[in-house]
C-alpha cells in the first residue's frame, strides 16, 4: 500500500550559477539571494491499494520521476508525507552502475551488489539472467562490445531478480526487440498475477492500457486527474491536443 | 511550510525512517558492506586498468617525489636523520594516501551521481567505498615499505604495533573525506581550495623533515596537525623502536574525533545529497 498525502517538492533554481564557495561569500557580502522556487510536485495526494497496478502518465517534466524518486527515498520531500507499507524496489533505470570496461559477468555481480545481492547469490542466479537476456555467448565479453539494446536487456534481466512486494517502474520498457519486450511483458503479467503493487510510469499509452486498471495523470507537478485507464488516456490526449 | 515527514519500510531503509529493529539492521549492514566491497574493487580495477603495470604507473609520482627529496635533503641540506630513506619513504606513502583518499572521496559523490540518483542506499557507502580503494593502494605500498624495513633495519617487536597509527591515519583521512564530500556537494570550488590546502598541509607535516629537531614555536605549530602525530608514531614503531603510551592514546583520541565529526556532518546532509548533483 502506498499513501501519499499533500506531497510537495521544491527545487531551488539559482538565477546565476552559484555552486561555489566564492559565489556564496560574494552574495553574502552583497546580500543578494537570487534563486527561484520551482515546484516539481504540488501537494499531491493519492493512494494505491495492495496488489494494484497503477499507471502514471503526463508530459516530460510533469513530476512523474520526482514522485518515484521521493517514494524510493532518493529525494527528500519538501512537505507532506509518503507512506509505504512494504519493501519497495525502484526500477528507475536499467543497468545502473554498469562499467563498460568490465565483462558481462563482472557487471552482473556489480549491479547485483547495488540491488542488495551478494556474489554468492548472484552466482546462483547467473544462468537464469544470461538465459533471460540471450547473452550466453557474451558472458566474458566486455560490456562495451554489447549494443545499447543488449545492455538494457542485461540490465532488465538482473533487475527483475530483485522482486519486492512494491515496485516503482519508470519507463524502462522502451528498449529491446519485440521478442524481448514480450518477455518483459510476461514478467509484469506474472507480477500482476502474484499480487505485486506496482506504480508504472510510461509514455507508451498502449502498455499502460494493457496493464493498469487505474491511472494518474500529472501536469506541471500536480495530479490533475485519476480514474479508469481508458478514460484517463482520453483525458490526457485531450489535455495535450 | 509543513514539516516534511516520511515513514517507509523497504529493501533499504529510508533516510527519514525511524531506526529499524536491530535484527533488521544487521541484515542491511551485510548488504551495505557488500556494496562497499564491490564498488571498491571496481574502482581499484579501473584505477589500475586490471594490471600490475597500472600499479607501477601509479607509483611513479611518489617514487619521483622520493628521489627528489632524497637528493635535496641528503646532498644539499645534509640531513642527519637516521635511516633517512625509510623515514622519507614512510612519510611519502602515508602522505600520498591522505591526499589520494581525500581527493577521491571529495569527487566520489559526483562520480557516482548516476547510481545515487537511481538507487537508494546510505550515501556514506560511496565515501566508504572510495576510501577503501585508497586503503587498498596504501596497503600494497606499505607491504613494499615493510619489506624494505626488514632488509635495511631488521625486525623488532614494536613493528607489530604499526597497524594502530595506520588505522589512525585511515580514520583521520576519512573524517576529512566526509567533510570534503559534504562541502563539495554544496560548493564546487572546494576542489581548487583543497588543491592549495594539501600543499600547506604537506609542509605542516613531517614528511621530509624531522619535527623533533625543529625550533619552537614552529614545532608546536607542526604538532598541532594530527598528521604529524600519526607520522611520528608510524616511524617510532617501524624504524626507531620507541614507545610512548600517552602520545599513542592522544593520537587515537584526535583521529577518532576527526572521523566522527566529519561523519556526523555528512550524515546531517545525507538526505539532500542526491539532488545537489
Amino acid at each position: 500500500m502506498i499513501e501519499v498525502e499533500n506531497l510537495s517538492k521544491v527545487f531551488r533554481l539559482p538565477h546565476a550559477k552559484k555552486k561555489t564557495l566564492y559565489h556564496n561569500i560574494l552574495s553574502l557580502a552583497t546580500r543578494t539571494y537570487n534563486y527561484e522556487e520551482f515546484y516539481a510536485l504540488k501537494s499531491v495526494t493519492f493512494c494505491v491499494g495492495e496488489g494494484e497496478f497503477v499507471g502514471i502518465i503526463g508530459r516530460n517534466g510533469s513530476g512523474k520521476s520526482t514522485l518515484l524518486k521521493i517514494l524510493a527515498g532518493i529525494y527528500k520531500p519538501t512537505s507532506g508525507r509518503a507512506k509505504i507499507s512494504d519493501e519497495v524496489f525502484p526500477l528507475l533505470e536499467l543497468g545502473v552502475g554498469f562499467q563498460a570496461d568490465f565483462t558481462v559477468r563482472d557487471n552482473i555481480y556489480l549491479y547485483g551488489a547495488l540491488l542488495g545481492f551478494s556474489r554468492f547469490e548472484m552466482r546462483r542466479k547467473l544462468d537464469e539472467i544470461i538465459e533471460f537476456a540471450d547473452l550466453e555467448k557474451f558472458l566474458d565479453a566486455k560490456l562495451e562490445k554489447l549494443s545499447t539494446g543488449m545492455q538494457m536487456k542485461l540490465g532488465f534481466a538482473i533487475a527483475v531478480q530483485s522482486i519486492t512486494p512494491i515496485m516503482l517502474v519508470d519507463e524502462v520498457l522502451a528498449v529491446g526487440d519485440i521478442v524481448f519486450i514480450e518477455k518483459c511483458m510476461s514478467v509484469f503479467e506474472r507480477l500482476k498475477r502474484e499480487g505485486a503493487t506496482i506504480l508504472f510510469v510510461s509514455h507508451d499509452l498502449a502498455t499502460v492500457q494493457r496493464f493498469c486498471a487505474r491511472t494518474l495523470v500529472f501536469a506541471d507537478g500536480s495530479l490533475v486527474n485519476q480514474g479508469p485507464t481508458d478514460d484517463m488516456v482520453n483525458y490526457y490526449k485531450s489535455l495535450v491536443a | 511550510m509543513e514539516q516534511a515527514e516520511t515513514t517507509q519500510t523497504r529493501a533499504f531503509p529510508a533516510v527519514l525512517e525511524a531506526t529499524p529493529p536491530r535484527s533488521v539492521r544487521s541484515g542491511y549492514l551485510k548488504k551495505y558492506i557488500n556494496i562497499v566491497r564491490e564498488l571498491a574493487i571496481a574502482d581499484f580495477r579501473l584505477k589500475y586498468h586490471d594490471s600490475a603495470l597500472g600499479y607501477i604507473w601509479s607509483m611513479l609520482n611518489p617514487m619521483m617525489m622520493f628521489a627528489i627529496y632524497y637528493f635535496v635533503f641528503t646532498r644539499i641540506f645534509k640531513s642527519d636523520i637516521q635511516f633517512y630513506p625509510l623515514f622519507l619513504l614512510s612519510g611519502i606513502i602515508s602522505y600520498t594516501f591522505f591526499q589520494d583518499c581525500t581527493f577521491s572521496a571529495m569527487n566520489s559523490l559526483g562520480a557516482k551521481a548516476g547510481i545515487m540518483k537511481k538507487i537508494y542506499f546510505p550515501r556514506s557507502i560511496i565515501v566508504f567505498a572510495s576510501s577503501a580503494t585508497s586503503v587498498l593502494s596504501y596497503a600494497i605500498n606499505f607491504v613494499v615499505l615493510f619489506a624494505l624495513v626488514l632488509t635495511l633495519k631488521g625486525f623488532s617487536p614494536l613493528v607489530l604495533l604499526t597497524p594502530i597509527p595506520v588505522l589512525c591515519l585511515i580514520m583521520f583521512s576519512m573524517g576529512v573525506s566526509f567533510f570534503l564530500a559534504t562541502m563539495y556537494a554544496h560548493f564546487r570550488d572546494m576542489g581548487q581550495i583543497w588543491n592549495v590546502l594539501v600543499i600547506v598541509i604537506f609542509w605542516l607535516s613531517p614528511v621530509v623533515f624531522n619535527v623533533e629537531t625543529l625550533p619552537e614555536p614552529i614545532s608546536s605549530i607542526v604538532y598541532f596537525n594530527p598528521l604529524t602525530r600519526i607520522f611520528v608514531l608510524i616511524r617510532h614503531y617501524l624504524i626507531y623502536d620507541y614507545f610512548d603510551a600517552k602520545f599513542l592514546v592522544m593520537t587515537i583520541v584526535y583521529s577518532s574525533a576527526v572521523f566522527f565529526a566529519g561523519f556526523a556532518l555528512f550524515k546531517r546532509h545525507e538526505s539532500r545529497l542526491a539532488e545537489l548533483f
